[in-house]
């Protein structure tokens, strides 16, 4: 190679041979030695966690769908235009709940095969809530609303810190990190890693988030020049005294922080993921399947990374069909579907899948009457659980009505959760080791809806 | 919004097939130059082959140019004969005149600096496109009617240079050391007020012009190869117009009403076709100077924004039927793009009640009355239908939205501070009503004020600043309410945007653009024809592309830290994680280590730095040093980073190498990637 690294080489390099590239790093990177490559986890002590945000919020009132005669008939009538058809839906063995029964999206084909052998459960009509609703409150207009109801700024993001009742800087990812992040070996790459760029989830107050790359070898490489020419050592000294220095200013010195803390992390993990075996299941092309390898790969490296607790956030958007629902679902239900049946294989190649425990989120559910073209923003929605440790095959939660003007009905279909994120994410964030003296610090709304003394989980998906 | 798969399907393809297809340039170039523009198929960009696709693209939307490269009669550059080729244009359309050329415009009779001079322009274009019209050779064709900028540059102390350079990192994309030194000279508040009379550099005239251009040939794949993807024009064109277009202040603070008026390719109609997206910009363009009152009118009206937050197509409430009006856009409209979610002092603090806690500027019911307001709406265009007619017929993204009162609530509405619209209003009397209304609500200048300042100047600007653009918004005897020259100036003049106090983190992409426009990127056509993809791939960041209607990065993102617990904001940082800061890093290694050209189709000209002011000043590395220091930090460089680049740079002899190392060092610093 001549001695300049060029663009076209740097993009190859960086999608095929993400390891080599690491050793370029060194000048600048003094800690990037050679680790070994540990041989590859088989579960153990290791628990992950992982947050599909079906960003723009889905109309999971048309993922889980009534398929008894009654049920689907209240569903067709409300739904109207955006009803699908009772034939097409997908069957649950044990799809009963709240006295309906259930059925599925008919896209939802893999995620029909994971519910019905165990490894996949539903949550039903779950939402964001201050404290315990009833609707007795709501027809009294005495019920306490989240802030920002109905928008996606503030609802996407009360879906990840679980506090609807303040504005948040943190997450219930981040928290659990604060809480959990001593555990993993390496003190200086953090546990919480996302493909979908700075969030607030996994935001803690001391834990911040690694952002995965879901090219080559998961890492960002760092363009540098070979043979250490004069050029790249006069460029490189110059980089290292500057980000070297102590700056006044403050902004200067947040960068200097973000720079260097990137550097030395994206290096580990580059030859982390770059040494980890290729797996046998086949991932879509669709991005979102993309990432999910990345995070398959990422789990296979985390024993290499000292990691023994982790979260990874994942972010599938376009999900906010004010127009064409039944069409842009058509064609997003199946991606979602089979990334996440590929997820679950990987796990299971690598016997991970008991101690990893894959959750979806979304702002909102949706209304479920029409606005002509599709629905508006909603309240409450159904999410999916999947995973070895989940006690799948089930639907937690109550099912609601879906008659206009039930008890939950807000107006237009929108629903009053009949499950907190506080009640589903602390069922997660036990499993994941929180103790249940700690679960006020990572939900700290958690008292108003569980006793974190019961013998029971807050919704028992988890056991 | 809808995601857009395709096309990000389509970028992650260009992504993957680029490498190899650089590898061919040479040989393309070669063939091309010769005069044989041939392309072997493989390294043609492969990146869009789906002829369904093209053709929708190509007929849907532009109203110039049909299929089948017929001028529409309507063209007014257009006096020959209706069967000739379409010839591009652009050279027509210098200054834009917007009352006659009914293709172009989306809003209703404004703007005073109109009535120029199309017929000299045209004059011009006669001798020149004929070569070209066969070939599509962009030279000669799709010629740059922007004067070439005047290099000139006045000895200026290093004070005034430094105090000018940071006047014009406020107000420009990116200004190279001449602009510096003509300012110093010429004052900036003489500048502001020139940069005023200055007409609009629109965006959608050199996307039309390369559209017609690739028309005019018979084979697409040949097209691809020549010209590029049509998606891809409008990227071309903010490029170009950045770099090119005198109005370098309107195109400054027509980007940072991007970012706050979000519309994205994200949404696959928006990408996918050549008008909504710089149609749209244009529109912002031309309100930058105009009345916010006017700007968010037009903004509402507009079909980009109506396609994107959905009040395109919006009908009233079918009770029986189920069907309520859309409320997407009336939450938006207040929460994003006038008032805000909570009751502001004129200062920008929040008004307390009586128990201490903030008010909200609407509720639901707020939203759902609003929602009403905004049905009614669809495309205009001679084929325009209320409904699903996006796709059949001719649609206009140049023209506001038409008003179909058959479709429209015409129910009583109560908006914002009790004020009520009367049931059986005409659609747009309502639209006019409720925009009257926003506008009218005392939140509105310290909302935007702070949103204008946190873009252009400084993240967290002190409360008193605040409330000295908020007077200059809510008006005065001489001036209106709303008026956006008396904003821009209130920005600019502030005593705290002229010093160190003003400090925020670069904008990655922006950090990009003024590096091409600080050292004078130039090619021999006068077009900078790059897509942009690759740079979005290392930094998450292109004009018009935002993830979602909240931008790249939110007015009170606080990173973890030291900022978040001082209490300071720092939005820019939602951009900043493990890939991007190694991103911006290696893209600007590429580029000026790896002396990697800004990568345009082979059928224009290279684009590259203009670098002979620099390496006049290499001998004397302390004197390059100096000037890259006024140029991109204003004399803000620490002593330890002059250190580090002197030692650097005078390691290397070659002159050029020398001033690249030192620009390349320069922009990678921290120094430089928080300004203050």
């Amino acid at each position: 190679m001549s001695k300049t690294l060029s663009r076209r080489d740097f993009l190859k390099q960086s999608a095929k041979f993400g390891v080599a590239s690491t050793v370029m790093m060194s000048s600048l990177a003094s800690f990037c030695s050679a680790a070994n490559a540990q041989p590859q986890h088989q579960g153990g002590d290791y628990k992950a966690l992982v947050c599909i945000l079906l960003a723009g919020g889905a109309d999971s009132f048309n993922l889980l769908v009534p398929a008894d005669n009654v049920g689907y008939q209240e569903y067709a009538k409300t739904r109207a235009d955006l009803a699908l058809s009772k034939s097409q839906l997908l069957s649950l063995n044990a799809g009963e709940n709240n006295g309906r029964t259930l059925g599925i999206h008919p896209n939802l084909t893999e995620v029909q095969s994971l519910y019905n052998t165990g490894d996949l459960a539903f949550l039903a009509n779950v939402g964001t809530l201050v404290k315990p609703t009833t609707t007795q409150e709501l027809a009294n207009n005495t019920a306490v609303f989240p802030y920002g109801l109905h928008s996606h700024s503030d609802q996407i993001d009360q879906w990840q810190s679980s506090l609807p009742d303040v504005r948040s800087g943190t997450g219930w990812g981040g928290r659990l990190a604060d809480i959990m992040h001593s555990q993993n070996a390496d003190q200086t790459l953090s546990m919480n890693m996302t493909l979908a760029g700075n969030n607030l989830f996994q935001s803690g107050v001391t834990a911040s988030q690694y952002q995965l790359d879901a090219r080559g070898s998961g890492a960002i490489d760092l363009l540098s020049y070979e043979d250490g020419d004069d050029l790249s050592r006069l460029s490189s000294n110059a980089i290292q005294s500057m980000y070297g220095d102590n700056y006044q200013n403050i902004f200067r010195r947040a960068y200097v922080k973000a720079f260097n803390s990137s550097i030395s992390a994206n290096a580990k993990v580059s030859q982390a993921i770059g040494a980890s075996a290729a797996f046998g299941t086949q991932f879509g092309e669709d991005e979102f399947s993309r990432e999910l390898l990345m995070v398959a790969r990422a789990i296979s490296a985390a024993n290499t990374l000292g990691m023994k607790r982790q979260t990874f956030f994942i972010e599938y958007g376009g999900w906010d069909h004010h127009d064409d629902v039944l069409k842009n679902m058509a064609k997003m239900v199946p991606v979602l579907s089979k990334g996440m049946a590929s997820l679950h294989s990987a796990m299971t190649e690598i016997g991970m899948e008991n101690n990893v425990t894959t959750f979806t989120a979304s702002d909102f559910g949706r209304t479920l009457t029409s606005n002509g073209k599709g629905s508006d923003h909603g309240w409450g929605g159904n999410h999916m659980i999947m995973g070895g440790a989940v006690k799948g095959g089930k639907v937690y939660g109550q099912y609601p009505s879906l008659a206009i003007n039930n008890p939950l009905d807000t107006g237009r279909g929108v629903l009053l959760p009949t499950t907190s994120t506080d009640s589903y994410f602390a069922e997660l964030a036990l499993w994941l080791g929180v103790k249940p003296e700690q679960l006020g610090s990572v939900l700290p709304n958690i008292s108003r809806f569980y006793d974190s003394g019961s013998a029971g989980g807050p919704v028992g998906f988890m056991g | 919004m809808s995601d857009n798969t395709d096309f990000t399907q389509r970028r992650r393809r260009l992504f993957d097939v680029l490498p190899e297809a650089m590898l061919g340039c040479s040989l393309l170039l070669a063939s091309y130059a010769s005069g044989a523009a041939t392309t072997s198929g493989n390294l043609a960009p492969a990146i869009l082959q789906d002829k369904e696709q093209q053709e929708k693209l190509i007929v849907g939307p532009n109203p110039r140019c049909k299929l089948g490269n017929k001028i529409d009669e309507e063209d007014p550059c257009s006096d020959e004969s209706e069967d000739e080729e379409c010839v591009p244009k652009w050279i027509c359309q210098p200054d834009e005149d917007e009352d006659e050329d009914e293709g172009e415009d989306e809003d209703e009779g404004e703007d005073e600096d109109e009535g120029e001079d199309e017929d000299e322009a045209e004059d011009e274009d006669e001798g020149e496109d004929e070569g070209g019209s066969n070939t599509g050779s962009a030279i000669g064709v799709c010629q740059n009617p922007h004067p070439e900028p005047n290099k000139t540059v006045f000895n200026v102390s290093s004070e005034q240079a430094n105090q000018a350079s940071r006047f014009l990192n406020h107000a420009t994309l990116g200004a190279n050391y001449a602009t510096i030194t003509q300012v110093t000279t010429m004052g900036e508040a003489a500048w502001v007020e020139s940069q005023f009379k200055l007409p609009v550099g629109k965006h959608l005239p050199y996307s039309e012009c390369l559209l017609a251009a690739y028309m005019a040939f018979d084979n697409f794949e040949k097209a691809d190869a020549v010209f590029g993807d049509p998606v891809e024009f409008r990227r071309f064109s903010w490029w170009t117009q950045v770099m090119t277009a005198p109005d370098l202040l309107r195109q400054r603070v027509g980007m940072a009403l991007s970012e706050i008026f979000v519309v994205s390719d994200k949404v696959g109609q928006l990408g996918d076709e050549l008008e909504p997206l710089p149609g749209y910009y244009d529109m912002l363009l031309t309100n930058s100077f105009g009345n916010f009152r006017d700007l968010l009118f037009d903004v509402t009206m507009h079909p980009t924004m109506g396609v994107y937050l959905s009040h395109l197509n919006n009908a009233k409430a079918n009770v029986q039927k189920g069907i309520y009006p859309d409320e997407n856009y009336a939450r938006e409209v207040m929460q994003l793009f006038s008032i805000g979610l909570f009751e502001l002092n004129l200062d920008g603090s929040r008004k307390k009640d009586g128990q201490n806690h903030d008010i909200p500027t609407y509720n639901n019911d707020t939203i759902r009355q609003f929602a009403k307001v905004f049905t009614g709406l669809s495309y205009s265009g001679p084929e325009a239908v209320f409904g699903d007619n996006d796709e059949e017929g001719y649609v206009y993204f140049t023209q506001p939205m038409k008003m179909f009162d058959e479709h429209h609530d015409v129910t009583a509405k109560t908006l914002l501070n009790g004020q009520t619209l009367k049931a059986g209003q005409k659609g747009i009397d309502d639209i006019n009503g409720a925009i009257d209304n926003l506008f009218n609500h005392p939140n509105v200048g310290p909302f935007i004020g702070r949103l204008l300042i946190q873009r252009l100047v400084t993240s967290n600007p002190s409360p008193e600043y605040i409330a000295r653009v908020s007077a200059a918004f809510n008006g005065t005897n001489e001036t209106p309410r709303g008026d956006m020259k008396s904003v821009i100036r209130a920005i600019l003049s502030d005593p705290e945007a002229q010093s160190a106090k003003a400090n925020k983190l670069r904008e990655p992409f922006l950090r990009i653009v003024q590096l091409y426009r600080a050292f004078n990127a130039t090619s021999s056509d006068r077009t900078y024809n790059n897509e942009g993809y690759e740079i979005q791939e290392h930094i998450n960041q292109f004009a018009l592309s935002s993830p979602s209607v909240f931008n790249f990065f939110q007015p009170d993102f606080a990173p973890n830290g030291e900022l978040k617990d001082a209490k300071m904001v720092a939005p820019e940082f939602q951009l900043v994680n493990s890939a991007t800061v190694i991103g911006v890093k290696n893209y600007l290694h590429f580029t000026l280590l790896g002396e990697e050209v800004f990568a345009t189709p082979q059928h224009f000209a290279p684009v590259w730095f203009d670098l002979s002011y620099e390496t006049a000043l290499a001998g004397d590395a302390n004197k390059l040093i100096d000037h890259l220091d006024s140029v991109l930090t204003y004399g803000t460089l620490t002593p330890n980073s002059r250190a580090a680049i002197y030692t650097a740079i005078t390691g290397v002899s070659d002159a050029k190498k020398r001033v690249l190392l030192g620009i390349y060092l320069m922009m990678v610093s921290p120094d430089y990637a928080a300004a203050l």
